[in-house]
């Protein structure tokens, strides 16, 4: 406005009635293009005007791109192809210069489009860029007035373009800006989910939608190590083929287009291609590689910024941490579960076994239950009869855990009740098996030795259900083995019957019950200890008291076994007869 | 815990989806089995009118582009209208003016769906 006037002000030497009309045309130009900040704008008017005023056909407006290169931003009457190419003035005029076609300069082609001078658009002795003008009708030149009339329009533009621009890339800047507090924010917000979700599915689903509505993908694979995918629009089967090349070659965000090198990749980026998968982004947790987000494009279209894979690493990053974290939240708490379980096993078999033993007059008796960590089903029992006569019993449960103390609680409850009827041992033998049969699956069955023993007479019967023979070491040395019996219990319910054998035992004489915690005992090299080397070990055995005799077999154990960890339950029952009236 | 509420209701052979409140990570699921619903039972003209729609986040957005492709490729579309300006800048953020179109007037909307009906008649 004010340098309008200025010029306004030279030109009134030439004439006042022109100076005049000059004047309102300038204040309304002014007006326009200062209440505009759309640059776009201000140009196209600017080029308008200018062709009213002078009545050209053709006219161009340059911006300054970079340091001395200039961009076409608008034109009229001139091919568009040009618009595209930047031009590069070694040299940058502050003053209005006529084009010519002498000289291979990139405005060479803006003269050969019918543009004849250039005039520059300063603005704080900055050259913003450049107005130019095409030939006139009738070719005539410009006057002086008409000059100065075009000098004027571009100064007075000049302030509003550099203000537009200026607007321009503030608003651009702020974009930018906005466009990092959205990732920021999605950041934020789905670390603060993430937190919050301890169900994989979900936790996938949930990154997906975000990683889809963030960058604006609708195709895509999650490829877990693990051997679990989820995918959107994406034939997994075809992808997992090339699943190891992928965790073995792609260690940082990669777009497809982007690996050549390698021969192995190329095949893959021709899959991925087949899939409309255009990258490649790994989901890694302490810099191993979990995962693989196999990315498609985005709708929208355009190609990812390194900053956008940067972006969306980090987020799958975060999904990743995640999902570890969850694996590891359900691997505690499966832990704790089965710890829990192990201890209700635990309690339930040790209420099973008495908690002290009848003192039995001629018999010394000593007991020994070790529990392996795992808990077994081993069960020993010594139950005194109205007719004072004593159950011996011991078994072994298959299986661990629960379900193995549970049937042992259930063989427990039979024994303790048929006992009392007093019926001949075959037959109550007969009975369990039956019950047993009924009540568990084949999967479940029982070695079980028990004999009923008479104090006053000696004499042991004994039935045999395919439990480890028990050994009869007598005051002589010989040794002895009780097989008599049938088959193990609850495997078979019409099995033939269970025979009932019966030994006469004297002063002196030992029986050893045992399970396969003993026999089976493991050393350092995983080498079991064996019946014969219990059958060794008894043989050379010191005379001692039954609970002597318990201790030294046990050390024995220990010591066959030392360094290596106990590998089932062990359960003895040593019964030593003596001299009665000793006692 | 902000809420998030969605409801149906018919225009014509539109079916408008109100969405209401919060649509971000936690409750994008919501929408998902809204959009799910819709889809199973083949109605694919989906219009979403987000006026009382607070705010939405990129999990949101995403179930969008969950649903977009299959529903075009069945004949039908997503619009959205009555955006506020603080929800329509996220869309605008995100570049979603360029995959769908957004009107500031239910009635744009369905004007729309209906002529593009009349014209493949």
């Amino acid at each position: 406005m004010h340098k309008g006037t200025c010029i306004v002000n030279r030109s009134r030497s030439s004439t006042k009635i022109n100076h005049l009309a000059d004047v309102t045309p300038l204040f309304e130009f002014s007006r326009v293009v200062n209440s505009s900040l759309d640059v776009k704008f201000i140009l196209g008017t600017v080029l308008l005007t200018l062709m009213g005023k002078l009545l050209l056909s053709k006219s161009v407006v340059l911006l300054k791109s970079r340091d001395k290169h200039f961009r076409i931003e608008n034109s009229k009457g001139i091919p568009a192809g040009l618009a595209s190419e930047e031009m590069f003035l070694p040299r940058v005029p502050k003053k209005s210069f006529a084009l010519s076609n002498g000289r291979t300069t990139p405005t060479t082609q803006l003269f050969k489009s019918g543009i004849v001078q250039m005039f520059p658009i300063v603005s704080h002795d900055v050259v913003l860029g450049f107005f130019g003008i095409g030939r006139r009708a009738g070719d005539r030149k410009l006057s002086v007035t008409e000059k100065a009339f075009v000098e004027a329009i571009i100064s007075i533009s000049a302030a509003a373009i550099e203000k537009g621009i200026a607007f321009h890339e503030i608003k651009n800047v702020n974009r930018a800006l906005d466009e990092k507090v959205q990732e920021l924010r999605t950041l934020f917000e789905l670390s603060k989910e993430f937190n919050s979700i301890f169900d994989r599915e979900k936790l996938l689903k949930l990154f997906t939608f975000t990683l889809m509505g963030q960058v604006g993908a609708s195709r895509y694979a999650v490829c877990l190590r693990d051997g679990e995918t989820v995918s959107s629009r994406v034939d997994t089967k075809s992808l997992a083929e090339f699943k190891n090349v992928m965790f073995e070659n792609i260690s940082s965000p990669i777009l497809v287009s982007d690996f050549q090198r390698k021969k192995i990749l190329i095949s893959l980026r021709e899959r991925c291609a087949s899939q409309g998968i255009v990258a490649l982004i790994p989901l890694q947790v302490q810099n191993e590689v979990r995962g693989m987000l196999c990315l498609g494009d985005r709708l929208r279209g355009g190609v990812y910024s390194m900053a956008d894979l940067e972006f969306i690493y980090s987020l799958g990053n975060l999904a990743i941490i995640s999902l570890e974290n969850t694996r590891l939240f359900y691997e505690t708490v499966e832990k704790q579960r089965m710890e829990n379980e192990l201890n209700i096993a635990r309690e339930i078999q040790k209420g099973l076994l008495p908690r002290s033993l009848p003192v039995i007059k001629g018999l010394d008796v000593a007991v020994l239950n070790i529990s392996s960590k795992q808990v077994g089903g081993d069960y020993y029992d010594v139950i005194a009869l109205e007719n004072g006569n004593y159950a011996i019993a011991i078994g072994d449960v298959s299986g661990k855990g629960t379900p193995a103390s549970l049937l042992m609680a259930n063989v427990q409850a039979t024994i303790r009740t048929l006992v009392h009827f007093n019926l001949p041992l075959s037959e109550m033998t007969m009975r369990v098996n039956h019950l047993i049969c009924e009540n568990t699956g084949n999967d479940k069955f029982i070695t079980f030795f028990w004999g009923i023993l008479d104090p006053r007479t000696r004499v042991f019967r004994y039935v045999n259900a395919g439990h480890n023979h028990p050994f009869v070491v007598r005051s002589t040395g010989s040794i002895e083995r009780l097989k008599e019996g049938g088959i193990i219990l609850g495997v078979m319910k019409a099995a033939a019957p269970y025979h009932e054998g019966s030994i006469q035992l004297s002063s002196g004489d030992v029986v050893v019950m045992f399970t396969d915690g003993i026999s089976e005992a493991m050393n350092k090299e995983g080498v079991d200890y064996t019946e014969e080397r219990v059958e060794q070990f008894l043989r050379n055995l010191a005379p001692s008291s039954a609970q002597g005799i318990l201790e030294n077999i046990q050390n024995e154990i220990a010591r066959y076994t030392s360094g290596a960890p106990q590998s089932d339950d062990i359960t003895l029952v040593v019964m030593k007869c003596v001299v009665i009236n000793e006692r | 815990m902000n809420e998030f509420k969605i409801s149906f209701r018919e225009s014509g052979k539109i079916h408008v989806m109100e969405l209401k409140g919060y649509l971000d990570a936690h409750t994008a699921p919501n929408l998902e089995e809204a959009f799910q619903k819709l889809v199973n039972a083949k109605k694919f003209n989906i219009l979403v009118n987000c006026k009382d729609l607070a705010y939405i986040s990129s999990a949101g957005l995403g179930v969008f582009m969950a649903f977009i492709e299959d529903i075009r490729t069945s004949g039908g579309d997503i619009k959205m209208s009555n955006m506020t300006p603080k929800v329509y800048n996220i869309f605008d953020l995100l570049g979603f003016p360029m995959l769908y179109e957004i009107f500031s007037d239910e009635h744009e909307a369905v004007k729309k769906f209906d002529a593009k009906k009349q014209s493949s008649k």
